[in-house]
């Protein structure tokens, strides 16, 4: 088993309206994969999906080598799953939400919940119902890493988090990671958190993959050029290069961003004889607003030629 | 081990690792022979990825900049020897091209570049830089 989540044409629809579409996804095992997406693109209905909480319609996902149609349960044995909104007993004790883990869960590890616990400094005795949205998050990590998981699945999971536990709670998954080997799955519009803790990052949009990379592949097949011209710059040309995503002009300064590795790009640039060529930085959210922009979605005017 | 790291820099993370090593060895504060932290040590301190840093480190190694022995851990390689000058020589002029573009757009001339490099020479040497 090389995948620890494996799509295939994977659809769900609600009322009607495609939320995860034709779906093709593959996560190799020991990765951190983001998924990153606008609202409303179906990463949660994937997630939720590859966790059995809903069915798809057609197409198939596996998740640790086992169909996600599969009816027992037995796949989620290993599988730990935090939601964006937690849901578990208002009236239960932190304490009694642990036991009901343990009982539900095979290869529960007291150790490992109760060191987990204590590094969050958790409540014990209070109440669900009590604690506040980002320790509910921290008590369903908890419990998600004490049932010893192959896979986790994160559904939004810093969201709403205050800074210092947002990196306690990254710190705890790269841990994981490096000394389980354990495939982490998530969902977050948190891109820097993503840039700093993913290797793979696929964007999906209207229920459909937009790319699936390694991070350093698609930092390296992704660019933002400034091309400086001393005479008039051949707009028409430059508008028609492959795999121009974004244009930008103002006056003779154009700047581009542009798919493909610098080699291929770097010959074609050489025609329209720029003055000065400079590589801008070009990190994972200006990326991710580049790719939705050339799929249409956003609020700004923008043009580019076909 | 602290590294400056940029997640958000266009270039990929492992680079910069490896390009932090390298100047930490050069400037003589990672020594021969000095012991690495483990792949799982530098994730967790660093917050990073450990598949990033297992890919930097296995570059380091190829480079000759690190060495593994298995069962003991990573440590830092004694200095390379230089076998090809040509091939050192060819992978500097490109970084010193570089250079040169920039200075002509800050305007600066033969003399201003040369006396740049010796002051930043002796700046490196003065630091401990090797």
């Amino acid at each position: 088993m090389e995948q620890a989540i494996e799509t295939k044409a994977l659809s769900k629809s609600f009322d009607g309206l495609p939320a995860v579409d034709k779906l093709y996804l593959s996560v190799p095992v020991g990765s951190i994969f983001g998924l990153i997406g606008p609202n409303g693109a179906g990463k949660s209905t994937l997630i939720q999906m590859l966790t059995g909480i809903i069915r798809p319609d057609s197409g198939d996902g596996f998740i640790l080598g086992q169909s996600i149609r599969k009816r027992d349960g037995s796949i989620r044995n290993r599988v730990g799953y935090v939601p964006d909104v937690p849901v578990m007993y208002p009236g239960f004790t932190v304490t009694e939400m642990y036991r009901l883990g343990s009982k539900l869960y095979p290869f529960w590890d007291w150790e490992r919940c109760r060191d987990l616990h204590q590094g969050f400094q958790l409540p014990e005795g209070q109440r669900i119902r009590n604690l506040s949205r980002g320790q509910k998050v921290q008590v369903a990590l908890v419990m998600a890493l004490a049932l010893r998981p192959q896979l986790l699945l994160l559904d939004e999971p810093t969201a709403g988090l205050d800074p210092v536990v947002r990196r306690a709670f990254l710190q705890t998954i790269i841990e994981e990671v490096a000394g389980q080997g354990t495939t982490v799955f998530y969902s977050s519009h948190n891109l820097n958190d993503l840039e700093q803790s993913a290797d793979h990052i696929a964007a999906i949009y209207r229920g459909r993959m937009l790319f699936s990379h390694t991070l350093d592949e698609l930092k390296e097949s992704v660019h933002r050029l400034q091309l400086i011209f001393t005479g008039e710059p051949q707009e028409d040309v430059i508008k028609a290069l492959p795999g121009l995503i974004e244009y930008q002009q103002s006056g003779r300064v154009i700047t581009i961003t542009i798919t493909g590795h610098l080699d291929s790009i770097s010959p074609r640039l050489v025609e329209i004889e720029p003055e000065l060529v400079k590589e801008l930085n070009l990190d994972l959210e200006s990326i991710f607003v580049a790719f939705m922009k050339a799929q249409g979605y956003g609020f700004e005017r923008w043009e580019v030629g076909s | 081990m602290w590294l400056e790291i940029n997640p958000r820099s266009s270039t990929p993370i492992y680079q910069q690792v490896v390009d932090g090593v390298k100047e930490l060895v050069a400037r003589g504060i990672l020594v021969p022979g000095e012991r690495m932290p483990t792949v799982r040590e530098l994730a967790v301190e660093l917050s990073l990825n450990p598949n990033t840093i297992a890919k930097a480190y296995q570059r380091l190694e190829q480079e000759g900049i690190i060495e593994t022995m298995r069962s003991r851990g990573t440590f830092v390689a004694g200095r390379m020897k230089v076998l090809d000058m040509e091939m050192a020589e060819q992978q500097l002029a490109g970084l010193v091209e570089r250079v040169l573009v920039e200075a002509y757009h800050l305007g600066l001339n033969r003399e201003d570049i040369k006396q740049l490099f010796e002051e930043s020479l002796d700046n490196w040497e003065e630091k401990g830089g090797k």
